[in-house]
């Protein structure tokens, strides 16, 4: 699964912006940061790239006292979940005595 | 995936996130939002600084700090519709590692000291004023069209040396060879538009799951939406394509070439070749000596052609390539069905070859054979590893026997077209191919008085002593060799600039104009948004100051047939301006005028090019771009009827540029050849070696990106759990891999990201801290000149090094 780092801005209005707030901690795809000013960071966790990418660009803008949605980055580095069940990183070399 | 390791991409994402938030949020300027984003940050385009891909971006600068602070995947850009791969989206992060190099340094006693800009030019200009011929230029298909412009005009048309080579010979040259042996003309028919119409998608020794990822997933949302896409994965390891393909044949290094000829020969047995097109646009080739493979080869028949095939049964092929008589005969099938579209992709495995030009030749030869071509869908087509490889590397021609728009320097009329268009004396440009990039850095690294006859070796946008084959001959050797002078212009130190006599600093993507060429045909523009920092500068700026240099010093080489500087470039009232002072580059923009200038070359071969102002405003434009109606129109099908503007009406298909003359392309036979290097008692394992989805190339850039960093911190050697048992090996144990040619210690991982066969390693090439290239060897492709760094033959043994080679 695709995890997405997202930077949403809030609207300035308190009442949508609070709706918004509740519209994504209600959404259990998304992991809600700590606001700075408008700004509010987002973790995404979506079923695959393009499912992902459709939410970012039609359902997000859709909501309610979301202003703008920024993509900081994806990682792609657990696609290979769904057949390898592995590590994805390389062991740290160990020292052996 | 182990919880442990999803719980840390998560925090890294939120750590990622809240930083970003925390910086939009610090750059707010509230009433004066720039409505297409957010506050205070204006945004423009840009392709991606990384792969030959050509995602565009959307660069997000902040107006306070004057900082590249954001990246989005540009939704308007038809490669990649918005999205991005997990090294696009931290792309802006590649400008700001710590260690920029920010002003010159020439080695003295030992140590690289601070020099000025002046004095750093005078010492380049005086070294090649007193010996041009001795000088060579390294560039590669990371130059911008207008960088690597520069510097073919500056050495080709300015010293009449050929010496000018770009690290592109190193991936794609078997590419080029193929093309121009095959269609008679350089680069793919087809467009990624494949990927969205074929029925099935070979992949030849790729995997675009890690190296073209938005490629790749564009195929697998076809998949999502329902679609069916057959993918099948030729290849001697798994990956993560593996793991979404249908089939996987595993294959014996080098055994490719069996492989395609027992498609071919299935395609005759079974009498399922397309007749028709055959008959109608295509002839046989073959090369008199196949110990000697040449370029042009000989003419042959469908006649000879099935009795050179006939030694490649399913039971042959499966012999030598380990593949099973099922698998070959599902390949055979498939290209025997008319009513499938099928696209192969290929990248380095098929053109890191020592057969490079022979499995291209091969590969397109299939197609052709079955008339799987000149229909969305249905083409054979190569990636490059670059961002523009193509756009530079090939259309600009800075490979050492060409010239701009597919001409080269053996060819009077070629020289003449150049000099005509460059405004200089007849005979001016050198008709004897350059050094290519084996030979050129052999001479550097041989002795003046053994015949090493290259002494200054200017390195441009690539880092050699990293990414060159057998580093200990070709490029280590050099630095014992005193009179021998290494210039680097790089961004960062590396593992080339460690041992450069002079460094300069350059700027890097969005700190300069540029324009790129994709794996596509795709012709791409960005403006500069940022500053470079401290004293670094453009690389076509240091080849212009250069070569005024010399024009100062009297070289006459720099003045074009009516006394005019080489680069005399004109401001609006079409007065000269002086660009080669750094103060006053960016008065005009010189790669609008240089892209102009070059424009003049590109329809000689039908590869034509709109004004830069076109390119300005779109994510690029597919060559060839006619003028039709009053409006640029891009191609996206290459001598098909339907959509190529150059192909005559009723023809159908017709390859124009057909090296017989008869707009036939050429369906070549090639035998298998062996490898020049295999496993024996003493180095009993092959070894490949690669790249990761988070570094590009040699690393450089993205593993000064913290994010990419920590996603894959240092490189590593898959091994077969069974090779691991025998060696009593673990998980993270240190191991000395050695080949006839050197050896580095690098930790193993078993059962890790890709899967070896039993007897075979794999080691990306991205960490400067353990160098694989010091085992790999530099035999090349006997036309391309392009190494093979896919097998050579090598061992292991536990370290005695407590720590992997630093």
């Amino acid at each position: 699964m695709p995890v997405s780092a997202l930077v949403i801005t809030l609207s300035k209005n308190p009442v949508l912006r609070e709706m918004a707030i509740d519209w994504l901690t209600e959404d259990e795809r998304f992991t809600l940061g700590k606001t700075h000013a408008d700004q509010l960071p987002v973790v995404f966790e979506s079923e695959d790239l393009r499912s992902g990418a459709d939410t970012v660009r039609r359902e997000l803008p859709e909501v309610t006292g979301i202003d703008f949605i920024h993509v900081v980055s994806v990682d792609f580095s657990d696609l290979e979940e769904t057949t390898h069940g592995e590590a994805s990183s390389p062991p740290l070399p160990h020292v052996r005595s | 995936m182990s919880m442990n390791r999803r719980t840390f991409v998560i925090a890294s994402a939120m750590t990622a996130a809240s930083a970003a938030a925390a910086r939009i949020a610090h750059g707010e300027t509230g009433s004066d939002a720039n409505p297409k984003g957010p506050q205070g940050i204006s945004w423009d385009k840009a392709p991606c600084r990384f792969c030959g891909t050509g995602c565009h971006v959307m660069v997000g600068v902040d107006p306070k700090s004057k900082r590249v602070v954001s990246i989005a995947g540009d939704k308007k850009a038809e490669v990649n519709q918005g999205l991005c791969c997990v090294k696009g989206y931290h792309v802006g992060l590649a400008l700001y590692g710590k260690d920029r190099l920010t002003t010159p340094l020439l080695k003295v006693d030992g140590e690289h000291v601070p020099i000025s800009w002046e004095r750093a030019i005078d010492i380049i200009a005086e070294r090649i004023h007193a010996a041009p011929e001795r000088f060579a230029f390294y560039g590669s298909g990371q130059w911008t069209i207008p960088e690597g412009y520069a510097a073919q005009k500056f050495m080709k048309g300015g010293l009449s040396n050929n010496h000018i080579d770009p690290n592109a010979r190193l991936c794609m040259a078997s590419a080029v060879t193929g093309f121009i042996s095959t269609y008679g003309v350089d680069e793919p028919a087809g467009t990624y538009t494949d990927l969205d119409k074929a029925d099935v998608v070979i992949m030849w020794g790729n995997n675009p799951a890690e190296m073209h990822p938005i490629l790749f997933s564009r195929v697998l949302a076809r998949r999502a939406r329902g679609e069916t896409v057959k993918i099948i994965d030729i290849g001697t390891r798994r990956t993560r394509t593996t793991d979404h393909a249908d089939h996987f044949l595993q294959f014996e290094p080098q055994s490719d070439l069996a492989i395609a000829n027992c498609i071919a020969h299935q395609l005759l047995e079974n009498d399922t070749y397309d007749k028709e097109f055959v008959g109608a646009y295509c002839n046989f080739r073959k090369d008199e000596d196949p110990s000697k493979p040449t370029l042009k080869g000989v003419a042959s028949t469908l006649e000879e052609y099935k009795r050179l095939l006939e030694p490649y049964t399913l039971e042959y092929a499966s012999k030598i390539s380990g593949v099973s008589v099922e698998d070959l005969k599902m390949l055979g099938d498939l290209f025997g069905k008319k009513d499938l579209r099928i696209t192969s992709l290929w990248c380095m495995g098929m053109n890191q070859h020592t057969r490079g030009t022979d499995i291209n030749r091969l590969v397109h030869g299939i197609h052709l054979l079955s008339g799987h071509f000149g229909k969305p869908g249905d083409a054979p087509t190569s990636l490059t590893g670059q961002p523009s490889a193509c756009g530079t590397a090939r259309e600009v021609g800075t490979l050492a026997h060409a010239l701009p728009g597919g001409r080269i320097v053996a060819k009077k009329a070629h020289r003449e077209q150049t000099e005509a268009i460059w405004n200089l004396p007849a005979g001016r440009v050198n008709p004897k191919p350059g050094y290519h990039t084996v030979k050129m850095w052999k001479s550097f690294s041989t002795p003046t008085d053994k015949g090493g006859d290259i002494g200054t070796l200017w390195v441009q946008v690539t880092n050699p002593g990293q990414s060159l084959p057998n580093l200990n001959e070709l490029f280590l050797a050099s630095r014992e060799l005193p009179d021998k002078f290494l210039i680097v212009s790089d961004v960062y130190p590396t593992a080339t600039t460690k041992h450069a006599d002079l460094i300069l600093p350059s700027a890097m993507w969005v700190e300069k104009n540029g324009m790129f060429g994709n794996s596509e045909r795709r012709t791409q523009q960005w403006f500069k948004m940022v500053d470079p920092p401290g004293e670094a500068r453009d690389d076509c700026w240091q080849t212009i100051a250069v070569a005024r240099k010399l024009y100062d010093l009297g070289n006459k080489g720099m003045r074009d047939k009516d006394g005019n500087f080489l680069f005399d470039l004109k401001g609006e009232d079409g007065s000269s301006v002086p660009v080669w002072k750094w103060s006053r580059y960016y008065d005009i923009n010189v790669d609008e005028q240089l892209f102009e200038e070059y424009r003049e070359f590109t329809t000689l071969k039908h590869k034509d090019l709109a004004p830069y102002s076109e390119y300005v405003k779109t994510r690029g434009l597919r060559w060839p771009v006619v003028k039709q109606d009053g409006v640029w129109r891009e191609t996206q099908f290459r001598f098909a009827e339907f959509d190529d503007p150059y192909v005559e009406k009723g023809k159908g298909i017709q390859f124009y540029h057909s090296t017989t003359g008869d707009h036939r392309a050429q369906i070549w036979f090639a035998p298998y050849t062996p490898p020049p290097e295999t496993p024996d008692k003493d180095f009993p394992l092959w070894l490949c070696t690669g790249r990761v989805i988070e570094h590009w190339h040699t690393g450089s850039m993205t593993m000064r990106i913290p994010q990419l960093r920590r996603a894959m911190p240092s490189t590593y050697v898959e091994i077969h759990p069974d090779d691991a048992r025998a060696h009593k090996l673990s998980n993270g144990d240190v191991i000395t891999l050695e080949s006839r040619r050197g050896s580095v210690d690098i930790p193993v991982w078993i059962n890790g990201r890709g899967k070896p066969a039993p007897g075979s390693l794999f080691v990306p090439f991205f960490d400067e801290r353990m160098l694989v290239n010091l085992v790999t060897l530099h035999d090349f492709c006997p036309i391309s000149k392009e190494p093979d760094y896919k097998k050579c033959a090598v061992r292991i043994k536990r370290s005695s090094a407590k720590e992997p080679s630093r």
